[in-house]
């Protein structure tokens, strides 16, 4: 039999880190982080550089092209778009990003509970998602943002509910992979309570499992949020927000108007864009590892 | 099935730590629709945990002894039997008598890469069981941080890092200190050493067998290695196809198992200085 | 027969969802503060008047009892009565579904060549310009919202260039519409043999169906390029490679074979996303179909025909996604019934 002939190795722990490879930070993370800052500013910077505010009424300069006086022209009644194009920036992205992180919230919540409560309460909860899936993501947050009153609140919480169920359906999946490992056993063994075992242990291991599609579900919620208010039913005038002013702009796009929607069109896209290109960046850092 | 006859018996007996008596498990698997597959994983198990000492369960893969000592801890439902520790039967308890038996009895993995939760520093993992359990707080806290630290071997600093950091013996000296923390009973150390380099199972098989003495502890040690269970334990059981064969001492075990297949385990072991069955010769009888 | 008695599990496996789904529908449209009575009668009528009203419409009854009559109503094919139209639901939706088939058909027939010849063409060169290039038409597909996609080919192709009518619907105010028997008009005035409305109606679907177009095949194109990207990475495709095989040849022989079933799966979800559009390419080119009629009746609160839309475009979606999983069944029975 082994006795103690050999003393206990008192071991410092070597940080065992992989070498600092030397990563190339990839161009497009670059870029869509670029255009966030660049929108950050531009909606900082423009109000008070123009002077006026997003709602300031100019007489006598309804339907203004663009020109060196106003660089974006001027709306039907007259507005700075330059200066709303700028502003709307901030309706579309805390919108955009609330909902966002409401539905990760809600998704990770009923995961965590789906993946570990009994049979019939994930029946039930997987059920629910599957419904919500049942529905074009559009239709559904079209009904729901229609059926509440209109506001912030109601736009908010429909785009969370339809971005809802990935985040729910993922978090379910990781849970039932981390319940299994050794570690949940081992908490198990230590006699804690199963909720803390969830919410400790379990569900900030399943987190990044989760966080894969955030960037890619914002630029959708920015889609979302200017199609409803571009049918009425999102953001009310007088605010500005993208949809909103594409939406007033519909009704001169025959008559060759075209700048009263071109500008927040292009805001819409070079925000989503951004967001694409940061999700891009993201998965090709990650595949380096 | 009567069950193994114990031929340690009548040497001494201390009030035992954890009896078991006819403890089985089935599986079952298939849907509602499909044909249900039972595959019975242990069958009628009984033995009993004597304070101090280190009780080897040993046996091939899917033998059952893993599963038998995940059921000894609770971490499975059993089908049938009693699982009395420290006098209460531990069975069918649930909920909040369940939670704080649970601490009297601790398990290492075989897996030190998944035994750690990654996201938890090595202090936060130690710290957890000794405010819930213990309700160390403040300085008594740090103290028995250090202390675990240092009774199994690895310096102060690593209560700042995270599970990924440390090697696979490191990890495992850290699951080691967190089973410590809850001064239990009963370890189960499910194949604490069978993930490891050889060199490295040589170190934890000593820290086992130093710790062993110093605390006092009593251990259930599983491993399909009869080297290592030799190292470690004073008694074995034997375990094949879900059933509990013998259990003997460990010195009877090497002398002379009563069993054809303990015996078959036995001579299938290495050893320096022993010929090797002569396979070429059986072939030509 | 594994196929057939699969899709009976998986049929039955949706009746849960869509009783689901009808739930959601009826409280959405019905059971919700935005008062449905109240909208209709306007704000400053006696209580009387609102109870009459309440009452014709059958949402004097608890809500259970409403929603009970609303199943039945619905399995008797009764979709209720719109107060704008003054008609029937059905009849409404009859005359309006035509006109979206023939929209999301349309889009859909172009959509998954054009996607998959992209994504293919895209992945077989990578690197090249012609990668580039759709990889940043994919990028700008995903990004642009359809409805100001609509608008600007409109100011540019109608008002600028004028080669198109006017987003007007379906065919010019003038036109006759063709006789009815396929319902699609691009088909009818064929069958009629009247070319010169052919080329109205033509002329009609070709913003609203390239707007659509533009934007659903986009994705299609990323996923098809990133299955594509493995599957040439793979070892197979590379000993074809090795051993002297030309890279067209590589592609068409092996990669092609294995995206087909990812393309099934996308085409459920491209279903999803071009109802979801042609809720606002509709509204853009006044296209008289069924996404038009609902956001038209939600914007006065006139619920029968919102209810109706919604049930419409969501069973479409989840008999989609059945047949989709039927049909990947069929090609590969080792899928299992999702549990």
């Amino acid at each position: 039999m082994t006795t103690l002939d050999q003393p206990l190795a008192t071991l410092a722990a070597p940080a065992a880190r992989s070498k600092p490879a030397r990563k190339r930070w990839p161009l497009s993370l670059t870029v869509g982080v670029a255009i966030l800052i660049a929108w950050v500013l531009f909606t900082i910077l423009v109000p008070p550089l123009i002077g006026r505010s997003a709602t300031d009424v100019v007489y006598g300069s309804k339907l203004l092209p663009p020109s060196p006086l106003s660089w974006f022209g001027t709306d039907a009644l007259g507005r700075d778009l330059l200066v709303r194009t700028a502003v709307a920036f901030r309706y579309d992205i805390l919108v955009a990003m609330t909902s966002v992180l409401a539905a990760a919230a809600m998704g990770l919540v009923l995961g965590a509970i789906a993946g570990t409560a009994p049979e019939w309460i994930d029946n039930l909860l997987m059920g629910i998602t599957d419904v919500i899936s049942a529905f074009p993501n559009f239709v559904l947050a079209l009904a729901m943002a229609a059926a509440f009153s209109p506001s912030p609140t109601t736009l908010v919480l429909s785009i969370a509910i339809v971005f809802m169920p990935y985040y729910a359906r993922t978090t379910r999946a990781a849970i039932l992979t981390e319940k299994n490992k050794p570690y949940a056993d081992a908490a198990r063994a230590m006699g804690l309570h199963p909720i803390r075992i969830v919410f400790l242990h379990l569900l900030p291991n399943s987190v990044p499992y989760t966080m894969t599609l955030i960037a890619t579900d914002v630029s959708g919620a920015i889609m979302v949020t200017a199609g409803l208010s571009f049918l009425g039913f999102g953001v009310q005038p007088p605010d500005a927000e993208w949809g909103l002013m594409i939406s007033e702009g519909n009704s001169f796009i025959i008559s060759g108007e075209w700048w009263v929607s071109f500008f927040p069109g292009v805001a819409v896209m070079s925000l989503i864009s951004a967001f694409l290109l940061i999700d891009l960046g993201i998965r090709k850092i990650q595949q380096k590892f | 099935m009567t069950g193994p006859v114990d031929r340690d018996e009548g040497v001494r007996r201390p009030i035992p730590v954890l009896e078991v008596r006819g403890v089985s498990k089935v599986f079952r698997s298939g849907g509602s629709f499909g044909a249900q597959h039972m595959v019975t994983a242990v069958k009628d198990a009984s033995f009993e945990i004597r304070p101090g000492e280190a009780f080897g369960l040993i046996g091939e893969s899917g033998s059952g002894k893993s599963t038998l000592g995940r059921l000894l801890l609770r971490l499975e439902e059993p089908t049938a039997g009693q699982i009395m520790f420290m006098g209460t039967d531990i069975a069918h308890l649930t909920g909040v008598q369940l939670r704080r038996l649970r601490a009297g009895m601790q398990m290492v993995f075989q897996d030190p890469f998944n035994a750690l939760n990654p996201s938890m520093t090595v202090r936060r993992a130690l710290a957890e069981p000794l405010k819930i359990h213990r309700k160390l707080r403040g300085a008594a806290l740090d103290a028995e941080i250090a202390r675990l630290l240092d009774i199994v071997g690895l310096s102060a600093s690593a209560q700042g890092r995270l599970p990924r950091e440390f090697s696979g013996g490191q990890r495992q000296r850290i699951c080691l200190a967190r089973a410590l923390a809850l001064q239990p009973k009963l370890i189960v150390l499910d194949e604490p050493t069978s993930a490891l380099d050889v060199s490295v199972q040589a170190q934890i098989i000593n820290l086992l067998v130093d710790l062993k003495q110093q605390l006092n502890l009593t251990y259930i040690f599983i491993s399909h290695d009869l080297s290592v269970i030799g190292q470690v334990c004073d008694r074995i059981g034997v375990m094949r196809r879900g059933e509990l064969l013998e259990i003997t001492s460990r010195d009877q075990f090497i002398v002379n198992p009563e069993t054809e297949y303990a015996r078959s385990l036995r001579d299938a072991v290495p050893e320096i200085g022993r010929p090797l069955p002569d396979f070429a010769a059986e072939k030509a009888a | 027969m594994a196929v057939l008695s699969y899709a009976l599990r998986r049929l039955a496996w949706t009746i849960p969802t869509l009783f689901g789904a009808l739930v959601v529908i009826f409280f959405l449209t019905q059971a919700v503060p935005g008062n449905a009575a109240l909208a209709r009668v306007g704000l400053s009528v006696d209580p009387e008047t609102i109870a009459a009203v309440k009452a014709s419409m059958g949402i004097d009854q608890p809500i259970p009892v409403q929603f009970w009559i609303y199943l039945q109503n619905i399995f008797h094919g009764d979709l209720g009565h719109s107060w704008k139209t003054g008609n029937e639901v059905t009849f409404d939706l009859a005359q309006r579904i035509p006109a979206t088939i023939e929209l999301a058909l349309l889009t859909l027939i172009i959509t998954v060549p054009v996607g998959v010849a992209l994504g293919v063409l895209a992945a077989t060169w990578p690197g090249s310009w012609l990668d580039r290039t759709i990889q940043g038409y994919a990028l700008l597909g995903m990004g642009i919202p359809v409805f100001w996609l609509g608008m600007m080919c409109i100011f540019v192709f109608y008002f600028l260039l004028g080669w198109v009518p006017p987003p007007s619907g379906r065919i010019g105010i003038l036109d006759i519409a063709p006789p009815y028997v396929t319902g699609l008009y691009t088909v009818d005035s064929l069958i009629a043999g009247n070319l010169q409305l052919f080329g109205s109606v033509v002329s009609r679907l070709i913003l609203p169906v390239a707007s659509l177009v533009f934007v659903c095949a986009a994705p299609l194109v990323v996923m098809v390029y990133n299955i594509m990207g493995v599957q040439l990475r793979s070892d197979h495709i590379r000993a074809a490679t090795a051993a002297g095989l030309p890279r067209g040849e590589v592609v068409r022989r092996f990669a092609l074979k294995n995206i087909m079933i990812p393309v099934l799966t996308m085409v459920a979800h491209l279903s999803r996303l071009l109802l979801g559009g042609a809720v606002l390419v509709e509204t853009v080119f006044a296209w008289p179909g069924v996404a038009r009629y609902a956001v038209e009746s939600m914007q006065v609160a006139d619920l029968a025909p919102l209810q109706a839309v919604v049930l419409l475009i969501t069973g479409l979606t989840i008999a989609i996604n059945l047949i989709v999983d039927v049909s990947y069944f069929w090609i590969d029975p080792r899928v299992k019934v999702a549990a």
